[in-house]
Order: structure tokens, then sequence, then C-alpha cells
């Protein structure tokens, strides 16, 4: 790797770093491991960038995402703050149900697995296809659709008011 | 799409757009992969030193070595590599008979029939299609059964008696919520795979109940079909089906409450709750065979110590009785989980654990690195090799430790981000994970212990764990724990 491979490398990071790291911040939830996910998978991109073809920002992507529900990933010591629930629940015609409800995504999608998180950032955020988010994870598309049910159903689980969101989502935005 | 795609759409949008690249990213890369290199380098020959004489140490007998530990009541049946390179994830497989672990290239593994002889697994085929096949874990021979049109549903699963494999189809949906509606049902001892339709709400509420462990239940939700200990049922969510698809009993358990593992002597399940208030948002409840809750289990806190202590919980024979489900209504409306009258956690008022709640309000102590703090033991325990972390023990953690994103926890507890039910440990523990570490829950006393089994797998919680009884005495000697 040499002092013109290293600018090409500095010219692709200051292009598309935003936008990687965009996708590092949904993987993680916040931004100290987002910016740890993303250089480590930058390291791992500039140490075979002269065996990398034209599309570096897939191999980055990639190397998220695999490396998000690896286990190296995990061993980082990762917590949330566990906070009492109210026990009233507010209107569903209300604006503050509306927050309540961002609030309860924000905090179960903290409390999913990284594969999991893994795939609605995919399907969801990305807006890949089931075979395009099979093809990043290295599984087969039954994964995929077996993976989303079972995360909007720990969803559901972690936040019982979310099991009302498709009766009155429609009637709220 | 439904709404809740709708929010966590939102709600990740939201997180993505909410940080600024560091400055200098490029070049802090650069600089590090070139100092790596240069470490590499020079500190080449230190490490073949390095390595000779760590290899002199272990290969010396010395005293105060790790004292022999028997046979432990399960094993680990299967595991799956890191893929910290980036490949392919192979499964490692049990031979039974051996001890060793085979290298299986499969999307998923479940647990196997009862001896632990075969298997059922998911095969790629052409044209992107689908087969289930069979896996004798001793030949290390698969044989293809089925070649399916689409993707499936849900992983193949083989009855404990090895007669039948049940799978959930896929369904052509493009609502990723309707999973699946059919069930494909194969009868190993001759005639084509059968088609079952179930009700889409039981699909929709599905509960995996597997059999691992000592011939007991358990669940990982949002999964499949799984197989009654009979072979003769099926279990989804806390309804039990005949080979029909029809529903014929309920495991009791209260209202907003998902069993998680039945005993199969009857004696209970073990049941998660979520949105429990004083309780943190899930945990975990013993349940009885009325369906009422009689112990909530601790919490697992990011605290507790690490022990290396195999088959640290004392465990009970093997259940030999046939699982107890109710038949008839659900009595599940008439148990109330917020108002059970077991003191939290713990049976003795005066544990501090007791009150100690994810939403409890106590004071906070300083715990910088919870994988480095040391408890004391006041274990009761016969085995002078345990230090575990039981409840009495300062097992709750309130650290001040920043979090990853760097601000000060404002005082609720802080407790681990992931924790799984992974098996029974008899009838009176159970094992489950933090996502790193295998922890043994001592069911009457909510003590907690860390065991480790021979052959650690790097992902805990997507372990298969079987009960070694019917491991050969080789293979139980080499990997039970």
């Amino acid at each position: 790797v040499g002092a013109t491979s290293d600018e090409e490398f500095r010219e692709f990071v200051n292009a598309r770093g935003r936008a990687l790291l965009r996708v590092a911040l949904a993987l993680t939830g916040n931004h100290h491991a987002a910016e740890d996910l993303l250089q480590h998978a930058l390291e791992r991109t500039f140490a075979r960038w002269s065996r990398i073809g034209s599309d570096p920002e897939a191999y980055v992507r990639t190397a998220m995402y695999h490396t998000q529900v690896s286990l190296w990933r995990r061993r980082r010591r990762v917590r949330e703050v566990s906070v009492e629930r109210t026990p009233d629940r507010a209107d569903t015609r209300d604006d503050m149900y509306v927050t309540d409800q961002r609030m309860a995504v924000r905090e179960a999608l903290g409390r999913l697995g990284p594969r999991q998180r893994a795939v609605l950032v995919a399907r969801f955020l990305e807006d890949l296809s089931e075979e395009q988010t099979a093809e990043l994870l290295g599984c087969t598309t039954g994964t995929v659709r077996s993976q989303t049910h079972r995360a909007l159903n720990r969803l559901r689980q972690l936040a019982p008011e979310l099991r009302a969101v498709d009766l009155t989502r429609e009637g709220i935005s | 799409m439904t709404g809740l795609c709708e929010l966590v759409r939102e709600e990740l949008a939201d997180q993505a757009a909410s940080g600024t690249l560091p400055v200098g990213l490029g070049d802090r890369v650069v600089g590090v992969v070139r100092r790596r290199r240069h470490r590499r380098q020079t500190v080449g020959a230190a490490v073949v030193t390095l390595a000779a004489v760590a290899a002199a140490t272990v290969l010396t007998p010395r005293g105060g070595a790790v004292p022999a530990t028997g046979p432990g009541p399960n094993a680990v049946f299967a595991y799956r590599e890191s893929d910290a390179a980036g490949g392919p994830v192979p499964w490692r497989v049990l031979n039974p008979v051996t001890g060793d672990y085979r290298a299986l290239d499969v999307e998923t593994v479940t647990p196997p029939t009862a001896d632990l002889r075969r298997m059922a697994v998911e095969l790629p085929t052409s044209n992107g299609r689908r087969g289930i096949g069979i896996y004798d874990t001793v030949s290390g021979l698969t044989t293809a059964l089925l070649d399916l049109p689409g993707p499936l549903g849900t992983p193949p699963r083989i009855s404990p008696d090895g007669r039948y494999v049940v799978a959930g189809v896929a369904s052509t949906s493009p609502d990723p919520t309707d999973w699946f509606r059919t069930l494909m049902l194969i009868d190993l001892s001759g005639g084509p795979g059968e088609l079952i339709d179930i009700d889409p709400e039981l699909a929709a509420a599905a509960t995996t109940l597997s059999f691992r462990g000592n011939g007991v239940i358990l669940a990982v939700h949002g999964e499949g079909p799984i197989w009654h200990p009979d072979g003769r049922h099926l279990v989804l969510g806390k309804a039990i089906l005949d080979l029909r698809g029809q529903r014929v009993a309920t495991v009791p358990i209260p209202e907003h409450m998902m069993v998680t593992a039945l005993r199969s002597d009857g004696a209970g399940t073990l049941a998660l709750g979520w949105g429990v208030q004083q309780r943190g948002l899930s945990t975990y409840a013993l349940v009885d065979a009325r369906g009422d809750i009689t112990r909530w289990l601790p919490e697992l806190s990011c605290a507790v110590g690490e022990t290396d202590v195999p088959s640290a919980v004392p465990v009970s024979p093997p259940p030999t009785a046939d699982p107890s489900v109710s038949a008839g209504p659900d009595p599940s409306d008439a148990a109330d989980p917020y108002h059970s009258a077991d003191p939290p956690y713990s049976a003795d008022p005066s544990d501090p654990s007791a009150s100690a709640g994810p939403g409890s309000d106590a004071s906070a102590t300083s715990d910088p690195d919870p994988s480095a703090s040391s408890h004391p033991d006041t274990s009761t325990s016969s085995d002078p090799s345990a230090s575990p972390v039981s409840s009495g023990t300062p097992e709750p953690d309130y650290s001040t430790s920043p979090d990853p994103d760097g601000s000060e926890s404002p005082g609720p507890r802080l407790a681990c981000w992931y924790r799984q039910f992974l098996s029974w440990r008899g009838t009176d523990a159970v094992l489950m994970t933090d996502g790193e570490r295998f922890i043994a829950v001592d069911t009457r006393t909510g003590d907690l212990r860390m065991v480790r089994p021979a052959v650690m797998p790097p992902t805990p919680e997507s372990a298969v764990i079987v009960s070694a009884e019917h491991l050969s005495d080789q293979a139980r000697q080499l990997v039970s724990f």
C-alpha cells in the first residue's frame, strides 16, 4: 500500500464516510460504538485496499454487518439502562402517544440481538430486498424472512405497547 | 407494510442521522494499519519465543492445578464458529460417540432426537430451492429427504423419537409479519410429505419450544413449530396441536407471559414476562403446574463474576414422567403475574438483591469494570472450588461507569443487554447466557454461578445445549459440563 493508495483511501473515506457512518449508527445505536465499528471496517478495508475491486463501499458495508453480528463486538461491555415502566399508557390519539411509541421503539431496538437488528437495518433503513439482505449477511432469504419476523416479534415482546401499533398507526399519522 | 415497520424505519433513520463523521478518520485508519504492520514485522521473533515459553509452562505439571471435575448434566451439541474473518460460518456438531465436533455447513442447527443420533437440516438445492435432510451425528452423513419449491419459513425439526420431521413453509406474502401458515410434515417411516394448514393467529404468536436438556421443552420466541416430547404433538406459543394442526391443549401460564421452558415432570414452567413493573422489561419467572408464579429469577447483572466452575450447580436426576400440560381452557386469565406472593428475586427479605430490580431506586456504587470485579464468596456450597455469585452477594450492578456513548448513567440499575435461556440443568437449575458466558441459575435459591463447557462456543446464544445423558462414556468425559 503506497502513498497513492493512502490518498485514494482518504478520498474514499471523505466521500463516503458519512453514508457509512449512517449505517454504523443504525447498526449499533450509539455514536462511540458506531465510530468503533466503522473504523474497524475501514481498517479491514484499507489492509486489503489493493485487492478490493471497484466497490470498496460495498466491502466496508459488508464488513460492518458481519463485524456487528460476530463475536468480538459482543465481547465489549455493552450496557443499557433498564428503566421502570409507567403503568399508565397515553391515549392513542395524543402526540405524547407518538413520542412514547418512538421511545419504546428506541429502547426495544437497543435490546435486540445484533443479528436481528442488522436484518432490520438492511430491510427497513437501507430498503434492501430479502435477496439483497441475504447476500449481504451471507444467509438465505428464508433466514432473512424469519429473522425479520422474529425481530418484530421481539420488539413487541420488549415493548408491549407496540402490539397495538398496527391497529392504531393509521389513525395517528 | 405494518405500522411497526414504519416506526422501526423512522427510528433507525433518526439514529442514522444523528452523528457526524470524525475528523481525520481516514488518516487515523491509515496510521493504525501501518503501525499494526510495523509491529507484526518487529515482534515476530518475540512471539515465537513467547510461544515456546508458554508451551513449556503448560506442559510442566504444577501443584494447585484445577481440580478434576466429573461429567456434568449438559453438553454443547452444536455451536457456530466465529465469523471474525468475514467468511462462511460453519457449525460444529457433536459426535455423541466420540465426543468430537464435526464441521457442518448448514444454515441452521436444530435440536436432535432424544438419543442425539439424528438431526433435521435445511439443505441448499439447485436454483435457489431448499430441501430437507437428515444428518446422522455419528457417521456424519446427510440424507436428502425432500426438495421444496421455495424457502422454508422455519428450520426443520425432527421429533424426539425420530419418527417425524416438521417445518414451516414460508408464506409468499410481502408482509414480514405474515410468516407461515402451512406446515410440512414428513413421516420418516414412509409416505410423502403432508401439508398441514394452521390457524394464522397461532403462527403469528409462534413460540418455539424445543427439547434440549433432560427431556424438557425449551422455547425461543418467534420461531416456528416444535415437537412435544411425545413426538405426536406440536407446540406453537402456548398452544398444543395435534398432527392435523388442531389445538388440543394449552400450557398453563399467566397472561402476558410467554412459555420459555416446560419442565417435563409437569412441576412447572419457566416463563418470560415483559413490561412487568419493578422487574424490568423482561424477566423470567417460574410458574407452577396451575399457572401461578412461584418465583422470579434474578436479573443477570453484568457484574456476575468470572468463575470457572464446571458443574457448579447441583442437579437433580433427569425427570422421567410424561410432560404435563393442561387440557381445556386457558387458565391464564385467572392468574395475575404482577401480584405474585413471592418476594422479588429471593425469599429472604433481608437479601439485598430482593429489592434491586431494574427499576429499583438503589444508590449507585462504582464498578468500572464488571468483568474484573470480584465478589465475596458467601456460598454455603459444599463445592470448595466454587466461587458463586449468589443472590446474597452484591449482585446488582449500579455502576456509574460511562455508557458506550460516553454519558454517565443517572442512577437506575445497569443490566446486561442480552439474556437468553439455554437449557434446563437437571430439574432445579437452568442455563442462561448474557451473550458471552454460561450462567447457571439455581431456581430454588436464585444463586447465579458461572459454568464453562470444555468447548466454549463463540456465540453461546446460538449454541444447542442438550442433556449429556445419552452420550457415550468417552464423549461425556470430554464434553459434558
